[in-house]
Formats: C-alpha cells, sequence, structure tokens
C-alpha cells in the first residue's frame, strides 16, 4: 500500500523512498505519547524490529524531522554522550498522518 | 595519458641504488583501482611465499590512488604493503596527512623497494627528480627531528616527509611510518620492514597537479556528495568534525564496546574522564586536516598544566585516549596525549603498543610477567609514568622488556609462554583496533576474516549499529543485521562492507566519508571515480574490483599456509562473558560465531568448510593464474566442499 502522494512526494524529495517503515513507526507512537528524546525513545523500544544501538534511532527520528513528521520542541540531559544535551521532539500533524498509514501497512506492532 | 592516475609507477632498487619509472599498465588501473588495490596486487606478484619479511627480497609498497591530490572529499590517504613481520602474511597500513597528495602531484601512482640498502638511505622526489641520497646523518634521529632535517636540507617548508623513527630502525615489530609528524600508516610492522631496508624517509615536494577527465562533473560530484552528508548523516558529521575519533569512547561505552582492562570488559566506570567532549573542552586548541578533508577531524593538543605540562600533540584519537586509557586501566586523559606523542616521535603503531603493554599489564597482574622480565618496572593496571617508560624502552628496543615488546604481543606471548599466549588479543597475530566484538558481532566477524589480521579498518561495519533497519534491507538485503547480537546477514554484511572499504583504501578516501549515509556507500565510488578517470564506472564494477582486490589478498594468505583456523577471534570473547556496564553477561557464542563465517565464505563463493577459494570465484574475478597457483600448492578449495557451499549459499 502506497504512502499518500503529499509524503510520497517528501519522501522522493528527502531521498527516502523505500526507507520508511516500522522504525518509524516505533518512533512516532512513542512521541505521539509525549515529547521525548531519542535516549527515552530507544530505551522504550530497543529490542523491536532489529533496533540495537541509539545510533539507529538517532537516523531514523532525524529522517522524520527531514520529512517534517516531527519537530524539535526542546532540549534535555541524558547522558547519551558526556556533556551533549539531546533534543526532544513532538509530533507533527503531518507525523500524524504517517503515524496512521505506517500502522495501515504495519499493523498496530 | 591518464586522467586521475599519474601513470607512472617508481621501481627503486636499494641494492644497486637504482631509481627507475614503469608505465602504469591499463590492465593495472582497471581492475585494481590504486592505492591499496595496486599494491596488494603487485606484492601477491612479487613476493614468493615463505619470504622473510624483513629480508631483502620482500617489496615495500607505497600507493596513492586516483582521487588523491584531487578535490575528492577526504582523499588525501595513502597505502604502504609489505609481507608482515608481525603477522608472516600479507600487511598494510594506510595514513592520511598530506604525503599522498604531494606523491601523486610529482607525478607518481606507486613507489615500489625492493632489496636492501649497504648503509642508510633517504628517497628524494621533485617532480621528474628522483634520487637516493644518503641518510647516515639522519638515523637515531626520532619523526620530528628528522622530518625538521629534511625540510632544512631541501631548503623548502613544504617538502612532504614519511619517515622511520627509532623504532623501526631497530626493526621492532610494533614500528610504523610517520608522514606529515603525525600521521601513522601503522598496522603489520611497515616501520620494521622499511627499516630492514635501511631506508629512512621519503622526501617529496610536487608541484604537477593531477589532469581531471570532467572537473566541472567533478565539482557537481563533489558538492553533492558533502550535501548528502550534511543532511543525510548530519548527527554524524556535526559531532565527528568537533570531536573527532576521540568522540568513540562515549559512544563505545553506551554500546558496551569500550575495550577495558585488556579486553576483559566493554565498559569502563572512569570513562567520561576520557571522553571525546572533555578532550575537546580541556586541552583541543585548534582543528586541522588531511588533504581535501570536510571533516578537519584532528585534534590539536596542548596540555598546560600538571605532570604532562608542555605536552603539544596532534591526532589525538580514540585509539590513545581509549588504547592507553580504558585499556589500560588508565584514567588520566593528559598521559593519554603524551603517549601518543611519544609514539609519533619514536615512530611506533598505536595499536600495537597499546595491545602489547596491555598484553603485558596482565600478565603483570597475574604474576606471569615479574618485576625481573620488567627490569623493575611496575606494570600495574592504571599506572601512566609506567605507560610512558614501557614506551620509551619499545622504541628503543631497551633492556628486557623493551626486547620483548620490539616482537608485538603475539610473538612476545609466544616467548613468554606460561599460558600469556591467552591474554594476547590478536588475529592472524595482529593486534585488534578498539571495538570489543562481544556485543557487535558483525565487528567481530570483520577482524576474524580482515586479510591483513585483527583489524577493525579492513571491514568497518558501521552499518550494523548505523543504518536504520529499513535501509539495512534495501542496501544489505536483510533487516537483521540491525540486531547487534544476531548472526543471520552477518556474512553478507560482511563481505559487502569489506568490498566498499577496499574501494575506499583504493581510492585513498577515508572510511569516515562513508559512515551512516548509505547513498554515499553506493553512489559516491563510482560517480567520482568516473568523473576524474573519464572511464565509465558502476557501482556494480567498482565492488568487482573491491571483491578482486579482496581476493588476492586472501590469496597471498593462502599461498603462506592461513586457513580456517586463523579466521576465529581470540579465545577470550568465546570462554569469557562481560562482567560490567549494560551488557553484562554478553559473549560471542562460538556455535553462532561458526554460522556467521559459513556464511560469509558462502556469500563470497568460497569453500563453506575450509574457507579456501573456489577455482570458479577466482576465473570470475579474472584471476585464473591465482587459481592455477593454489591449485599447483594444493590449496585450492576441492570441487566437491565447492558444490556445498554453492548449494546453501
Amino acid at each position: 500500500m502506497p504512502f499518500s502522494s503529499k509524503l510520497e512526494d517528501l519522501m522522493k524529495r528527502e531521498h527516502l523512498q523505500g526507507l520508511i517503515g516500522k522504525t518509524h513507526l516505533l518512533i512516532l507512537r512513542s512521541i505521539s505519547r509525549g515529547e521525548r528524546c531519542v535516549t527515552e525513545v530507544f530505551d522504550e523500544i530497543k529490542g523491536q524490529n532489529y533496533i540495537t544501538a541509539q545510533f539507529q534511532v538517532v537516523r531514523a527520528t532525524d529522517q522524520l524531522r527531514r520529512l517534517g513528521c516531527v519537530r524539535a520542541t526542546g532540549k534535555k540531559r541524558t547522558g547519551f554522550m558526556a556533556a551533549s544535551e539531546e533534543p526532544t521532539y513532538g509530533v507533527t500533524d503531518l507525523g500524524r498522518i504517517l503515524l496512521s498509514e505506517l500502522e495501515g501497512k504495519h499493523g498496530k506492532i | 595519458m591518464y586522467y586521475g592516475w599519474a601513470g607512472t609507477i617508481l621501481r627503486v632498487d636499494l641494492n644497486h641504488k637504482r631509481v627507475r619509472k614503469q608505465a602504469l599498465s591499463k590492465e593495472l588501473a582497471e581492475n585494481f583501482v590504486g592505492g591499496r588495490g595496486f599494491n596488494s596486487k603487485m606484492l601477491y606478484d612479487e613476493v614468493k611465499p615463505g619470504t622473510d619479511p624483513l629480508g631483502p627480497e620482500n617489496r615495500l609498497i607505497f600507493g596513492t590512488g586516483p582521487c588523491t591530490g584531487t578535490i575528492v572529499p577526504c582523499s588525501g590517504r595513502w597505502t604502504v604493503t609489505a609481507k608482515s613481520p608481525t603477522t608472516d602474511a600479507f600487511g598494510d597500513a594506510n595514513a592520511g596527512g598530506h604525503w599522498g597528495a604531494e606523491l601523486k602531484w610529482a607525478g607518481y601512482d606507486t613507489i615500489v623497494f625492493e632489496g636492501r640498502a649497504k648503509e642508510p638511505l633517504y628517497l628524494w622526489i621533485d617532480d621528474e627528480r628522483v634520487e637516493l641520497r644518503d641518510a647516515k646523518h639522519l638515523w637515531g634521529l626520532d619523526v620530528w627531528e628528522a622530518t625538521d632535517a629534511l625540510k632544512q636540507e631541501t631548503g623548502d617548508p613544504n617538502v612532504a616527509v614519511a619517515t622511520i623513527g627509532p623504532a623501526g630502525e631497530r626493526l621492532s615489530y610494533p614500528a610504523c611510518v610517520v608522514s606529515d609528524y603525525t600521521r601513522g600508516a601503522g598496522k603489520c610492522g611497515m616501520g620494521a620492514v622499511m627499516g630492514s631496508k635501511r631506508l629512512k624517509a621519503i622526501a617529496i615536494r610536487g608541484t604537477r597537479g593531477v589532469r581531471i577527465a570532467q572537473p566541472d562533473e567533478l565539482v557537481k560530484a563533489v558538492e553533492d556528495s558533502i550535501n548528502i552528508l550534511k543532511t543525510e548523516d548530519k548527527w554524524w558529521f556535526e559531532n565527528f568534525s568537533k570531536y573527532g575519533t576521540p568522540i568513540f569512547v562515549m559512544l563505545f561505552q553506551h554500546l558496551g564496546a569500550l575495550p577495558t582492562y585488556n579486553w576483559r570488559e566493554g565498559w569502563f566506570k572512569d570513562a567520561e574522564d576520557l571522553s571525546g567532549e572533555l578532550l575537546y573542552n580541556k586541552y583541543v586548541k585548534k582543528k586541522r586536516a588531511c588533504n581535501a578533508c570536510v571533516y578537519h577531524c584532528s585534534p590539536y593538543c596542548v596540555v598546560e598544566d600538571g605532570p604532562y605540562a608542555g605536552t603539544v600533540g596532534e591526532g589525538v584519537e580514540y585509539e590513545a585516549t581509549g588504547g592507553f586509557g580504558s585499556k589500560m586501566g588508565n584514567r588520566d586523559l593528559a598521559s593519554t596525549i603524551a603517549a601518543k606523542t611519544l609514539c609519533d616521535k619514536l615512530g611506533i603503531d598505536l595499536i600495537n603498543c597499546t595491545e602489547t603493554i596491555g598484553w603485558a599489564m596482565e600478565c603483570y597482574e597475574k604474576g606471569i610477567l615479574t618485576k625481573n622480565d620488567t627490569d623493575d618496572l611496575n606494570l600495574s593496571w592504571g599506572n601512566p609514568k609506567a605507560i610512558l617508560e614501557a614506551i620509551r624502552r619499545m622504541g628503543y628496543r631497551e633492556g628486557k622488556l623493551g626486547e620483548l615488546f620490539a616482537f608485538g604481543s603475539r610473538k612476545a606471548a609466544r616467548k613468554t609462554g606460561k599460558g600469556s599466549e591467552y591474554y594476547s588479543i590478536t588475529v592472524k597475530g595482529q593486534q585488534m583496533g578498539l571495538v570489543e566484538p562481544r556485543p557487535m558481532w558483525a565487528w567481530g566477524l570483520g577482524f576474524a576474516t580482515s586479510t591483513r589480521g585483527g583489524d577493525h579498518l579492513r571491514t568497518q561495519p558501521a552499518p550494523e549499529f548505523m543504518f536504520t533497519p529499513e535501509e539495512a534491507e534495501k542496501f544489505i538485503g536483510t533487516p537483521k543485521i540491525s540486531d547487534r547480537f544476531g548472526w543471520e546477514g552477518k556474512g553478507r554484511l560482511v563481505a559487502w562492507c569489506q568490498h566498499i572499504r577496499t574501494i575506499n583504501d583504493s581510492l585513498e578516501n577515508c572510511k569516515y566519508f562513508f559512515r551512516g549515509a548509505p547513498r554515499l556507500y553506493v553512489e559516491f565510488p563510482a560517480r567520482v571515480l568516473s568523473v576524474v578517470t573519464g572511464l565509465n564506472w558502476t557501482y556494480e564494477t567498482v565492488m568487482k574490483c573491491g571483491e578482486r582486490i579482496y581476493n588476492v589478498e586472501k590469496a597471498f594468505n593462502v599461498r603462506e599456509g592461513l586457513g580456517r583456523r586463523d579466521d576465529y577471534l581470540p579465545d577470550r570473547f568465546y570462554k569469557e562473558p562481560l562482567s560490567q556496564g549494560p551488557f553484562k553477561g554478553t559473549i560471542m557464542p562460538r556455535e553462532k560465531f561458526d554460522l556467521m563465517l559459513e556464511e560469509y565464505y558462502a556469500v563470497r563463493g568460497w569453500s563453506r568448510k575450509t574457507g579456501l577459494q573456489t577455482r570458479e570465484k577466482l576465473e570470475e574475478l579474472g584471476l585464473k593464474y591465482v587459481a592455477d597457483e593454489l591449485d599447483k600448492m594444493g590449496r585450492l578449495a576441492k570441487p566437491s566442499s565447492r558444490r556445498k557451499g554453492a548449494k546453501r549459499g
């Protein structure tokens, strides 16, 4: 089942065709429950869909940001790297559409 | 006339002090790409099995790639290749800086040294003019002194120098070749081979540039690739540019993959004291770059106070902060800067050095080595003064300990006996780069199957933890590789990465340009090769070259008698679970490792049972003469095992 045309166009523009899937569904669902940083999302979803490293979530979240499906909302110190603060993310309206379409594709995993 | 390649190979006969220029063949250029590829092919063809690595019959080959000296991002690297005294098998080492570009601008792709000089010499290259010069006055100088002396002697501060230090002169196996003061071509004892040839240095001034087939297209390709890096690998670009490889201390700590106490653990309680962030905030004064680099990852550090005040060093990297840090139970960051700088001056490879000292520290703890063996040096964990003194003795081959260290950890362990071999963390005799494999299984398989022994750079399977599962499925063929603790798909991933990394090394392109963005892996090499050389390269032809080069290196090792038994990790990783950190209890199960290894052999078209190459694979790669030679030696996979492997693959 293809994505809606707006999302397809965005994915094409960002060279992300065929690269948005279950990982993004898990991230969107996590963030849709409240603003979270990548470390918090990773702690929630690790072990599902072969996700075993924080970087996988860093990359997938950044892809969602490029599509306009999540937006940075603030910063939080989590200790992921020794001195860094991580951005927190919230889901945008477009992100909710993508979440719904991904649930249609993959079910409510 | 070539584009990209300079078109000339320098042949230097040290026995007779003769230099001749040989035209680059089209066959070599188009099938082996350049740099590591040229070197590997020439080593296979010119060094017979059983050759003494420190004897005059060994070759010492320096190579640049078709993109070296151009504006292609991160293309400033070079490779030196020889049969290795550390492994008695295939050996090479790779470094950055500006020396490779200077060689290319002088008009040469490759330099091949053969024989042994009667007295110390150095090679002086000034564009067309190439001559061997007396180096007696340089012998005994450290790397920085020799580099300064050659710049003064040639009267040109822009001369690029690659030289050995006291360690190489004394044929110490941990010796490396250092260019541009701090860029060590560190693996496989290349400095010892250079010392055995009584070749102190190669000094170059090049002003002739590189011909580009499609200059306007090259500018577009470069702009596009940098844009991909900045947008599709944003986190990596921003953080690696700022911190350089020292960022790996905390990154691997979080992955449970920071080698600690000589690989006993993958987590260090004081890791934050060694972090890249602390290094950056406290000691980094500016950042420097290799030729054409977009990252500028090399930190220039100054220690202003404390016991190491006055230490100035460049290129302080993870193998220093982690290697002299967590691996030795040492939390003193400033001491790791001092240790790295001392290695640069003495011409010592960081990885061999830190492995050998780490091995000795564990042996000292166990009572296998005593003060009688160390000439009273206290090799307890976390003793930075002892670490620095141990490096000095290694470099000058001084006393009992220096003599022992001169063989590197594996051969030192064999000499020591008493069970010390267990604590030598090597594969095929080569000391392993600083990634703990128990929670990173593709890295483990990569170490085990590397053609130059336990080496993280031969494979560098970053996709295992950096690609999303969706990217893994699209580009590798399965999302399962994203499971760091799973075996399925790892053979496929490792072979794929080895081909890509072989091409990185043959283009002489830095591997850190290829990290998290899959598009760079699959689009960039063929595109830049096409616009630089004017030939039509595709992803498929590039990958085929990578596979061909890897098979030539493998065949070199098979010819030396290596086989499946040499494609395993040290026993520690199969037997000892990690006892601390986020992945406490983790082990590399041997039976799972065997499954990965057999999948890897099958993907490669080698015998699943023996790991030996098959005639059909070698002939498919245009290497019939290699198949014929291995067949004559009885070192080719038997047809029956070939069919079995093909069916399952």
